[in-house]
């Protein structure tokens, strides 16, 4: 707090101690007094409502815009997100693989076009569907959501639309409206006199700020399909990509969907809109070049969606990456691991299926036998899984756990 | 409760969220003012501060200008006040390395980790039930990355905030209605490290409802009061 506030505070410290001194002998003074705090409670009110009003507008950014006013909202949001890059650029949750950054910066660059020099890409290693884009222009893309993209497309509408977040300065025009809707609410409660009417009025007027991140989230999509197209991409891709989602998301635990505190539009909704905007007829899906950037890291992200232990949705998603042409006895043994790792009743004979179909490809990770032998011994098959856990050890000699599963051979 | 009575612990709370505290540690060992010895090599570590500007309905606005403004005083002031004990200094710099640049971050993000554990369980009154009284925290002799020469380095952490005209007046109207606003915040902390063993050596906390760091008088003062007990 300043110096001139402490003044401020003295100041208004000697006029509560003044209203406190006589409040029932002059009824005068207590007129006066009600007046004067109605009053001053109408110019703060009015002077809160003037601003809730005031719907914030931002203009686009251009490329390459000169540097901000130093004071402005924006620099200081600016501010804010730098120091949260500088500690993400050195976090050991970022997957530093450089061919991989490549591919991403690349795409990146073509889809930003004039805005490539602004934007830089970080890949953070967390097994869910999220992508965010900083008002300086730091794009975050998480593992969970390229082991979800299918192809090039997909993953080019998903930037395009984050790309449009930033130069439509959506994180600028959300900051104003949050200040606007907290002045707002503020405004109502003190109108309601800080009760519950007040309560309810703000909690509507919080309301309004989801809807329009909803608003936001729509702008950005036709950002990002208006790019697809201009870049000869797909454009179906879009609404293939939030069907899958929402295939994952339909199986969600029982929580309800909530509409009004929703940021993002549902992702039904989404779908549906994306798919009747599509337009172009063909276009590049880029599926191999995908497949190819993102091959090598596959495994390890498999193995973290399933530490999610969201079967429920890993059981959707691994159905669908299974009929896709990605290494087929690694969606097989991931599939195995994730029944396994449920144990619900019939979920061991399923691992145990799924184990040996990875086998069946030819593939000869040991892991797959390890997995079988564990499997079977859950359901008391002792010798099965003996041959199984023989076969893992005579793949994988240097195993971790040879000394523990030769305890269970003897 | 009565109108008078309200207003008399509303100025009671007033007065003691007026006034600026700070309170010290030392290490274990650690007792006499200058026990570190005049002349000490002293690293200052870029001070992370941060200024916002409080917001009628109470909405923090963060502020780049009055940030780098404070963030140059703090910096101008920690050298006159450390140079005045004796101390030799020098700056940090965010060296060209890619691998050198990691690691010294993973240092001040230690710092940071270790430092707001103190503020918890030391000054913000969580127990650690294990390590009873004893000041000896440490970021272990890893630190010594930050610098190969100098003895010490200086930690500053200080977030501060400003209310707006409209939200002193909403203060104003708020004792009226017996509601406390609180009108801003000063909350930081130095800590010096000892780089040979990574020794947290003393610990400051600052906590004040004065103070304005978007001068170089106002930077001035609350880094002498940062510096309260630093044994330099």
């Amino acid at each position: 707090m300043s110096a001139p506030v402490v003044g401020e505070e003295h100041r208004a410290r000697a006029r509560s101690y003044k209203f406190s001194e006589s409040p029932r002998k002059n009824c005068r003074s207590a007129l006066a007094r009600d007046a004067l705090a109605l009053l001053r409670t109408l110019l703060v009110v009015s002077c809160l409502l003037l601003t809730a009003c005031a719907t914030p507008t931002v203009d686009r950014l251009a490329p390459a815009a000169p540097p901000l006013d130093a004071a402005s909202d924006e620099a200081g949001l600016i501010m804010q997100m730098n120091r949260y890059e500088e500690d993400l650029a050195n976090s050991a949750a970022l997957v530093r693989d450089p061919a991989l950054n490549r591919y991403l910066s690349e795409l990146t660059c073509k889809l930003a076009g004039d805005y490539c020099p602004e934007i830089r890409v970080y890949l953070v290693r967390q097994p869910y569907f999220n992508a965010q884009m900083g008002p300086n222009g730091m794009l975050i893309i998480w593992t969970g959501l390229l082991l979800r993209v299918e192809d090039e497309a997909q993953l080019a509408f998903v930037i395009g639309h984050e790309v449009g977040h930033y130069v439509e300065r959506h994180s600028l025009a959300r900051w104003l409206k949050l200040k606007s809707t907290s002045n707002l609410a503020l405004a109502l409660q003190v109108l309601g006199g800080g009760g519950l009417i007040g309560a309810a009025a703000s909690m509507g007027a919080y309301g309004t700020l989801y809807a329009f991140g909803r608003d936001q989230e729509r702008a950005a999509d036709d950002y990002g399909l208006m790019r697809l197209r201009e870049l000869g991409y797909d454009d179906h891709r879009a609404g293939t990509l939030w069907a899958a989602v929402w295939e994952e998301e339909k199986v969600r635990d029982k929580e309800l969907l909530s509409s009004i505190f929703a940021t993002h539009p549902a992702s039904e909704e989404r779908r549906d809109r994306l798919t009747q905007a599509a337009a172009t007829d063909g276009g590049t899906l880029g599926a191999d070049a995908f497949r190819a950037a993102i091959d090598a890291q596959r495994d390890e992200w498999l193995g973290d969606e399933i530490s999610r232990r969201h079967y429920a949705q890993t059981e959707v998603l691994l159905q669908r990456l299974g009929g896709l042409p990605f290494d087929a006895a690694q969606t097989h043994f991931y599939r195995g691991e994730m029944y396994r790792r449920r144990a619900h009743a019939g979920d061991f004979e399923l691992a145990i299926a799924a184990y040996r179909d990875a086998i069946a490809t030819g593939n000869g990770v040991p892991a797959n036998w390890r997995g079988l032998g564990l499997a079977l011994r859950q359901l008391g098959r002792n010798d099965e899984a003996r041959s199984a856990f023989d076969e893992y050890l005579k793949r994988a000699p240097q195993a971790e756990d040879r000394a523990l599963i030769e305890g269970w051979l003897r | 409760m009565s109108h008078s009575v309200r207003i008399a612990l509303l100025l009671a709370t007033l007065l003691l969220s007026a006034c600026a505290q700070t309170s010290h540690h030392r290490a274990d060992g650690v007792t006499e003012q200058a026990a570190l010895g005049r002349g000490a090599q002293v690293l200052i570590v870029e001070p992370d501060i941060e200024l916002t500007e409080l917001l009628t309905s109470g909405v923090q606005q963060p502020r780049a200008d009055w940030t780098a403004a404070a963030r140059e005083y703090a910096t101008a002031a920690l050298d006159a006040a450390l140079k005045s004990r004796g101390a030799q200094l020098s700056h940090y710099r965010v060296p060209q390395d890619p691998l050198q640049k990691e690691e010294q971050r993973q240092s001040i993000l230690l710092h940071q980790a270790v430092g707001t554990s103190i503020l918890l369980h030391r000054h913000f009154n969580v127990p650690l039930p294990h390590k009873g009284k004893a000041f000896d925290w440490t970021l272990g002799p890893g630190v010594r990355k930050l610098d190969p020469d100098a003895r010490y380095a200086l930690f500053l952490f200080l977030r501060d905030s400003y209310a707006t005209g409209n939200r002193k007046a909403v203060m104003a109207i708020g004792m009226v209605f017996g509601i406390g606003v609180s009108l801003g915040q000063q909350i930081g902390f130095a800590s010096l490290v000892d780089l040979d063993d990574g020794r947290v050596v003393w610990f400051n906390l600052l906590n004040s409802a004065t103070g304005d760091m978007r001068n170089p008088e106002g930077a001035a003062a609350s880094v002498a009061m940062l510096l309260d007990g630093v044994p330099l």
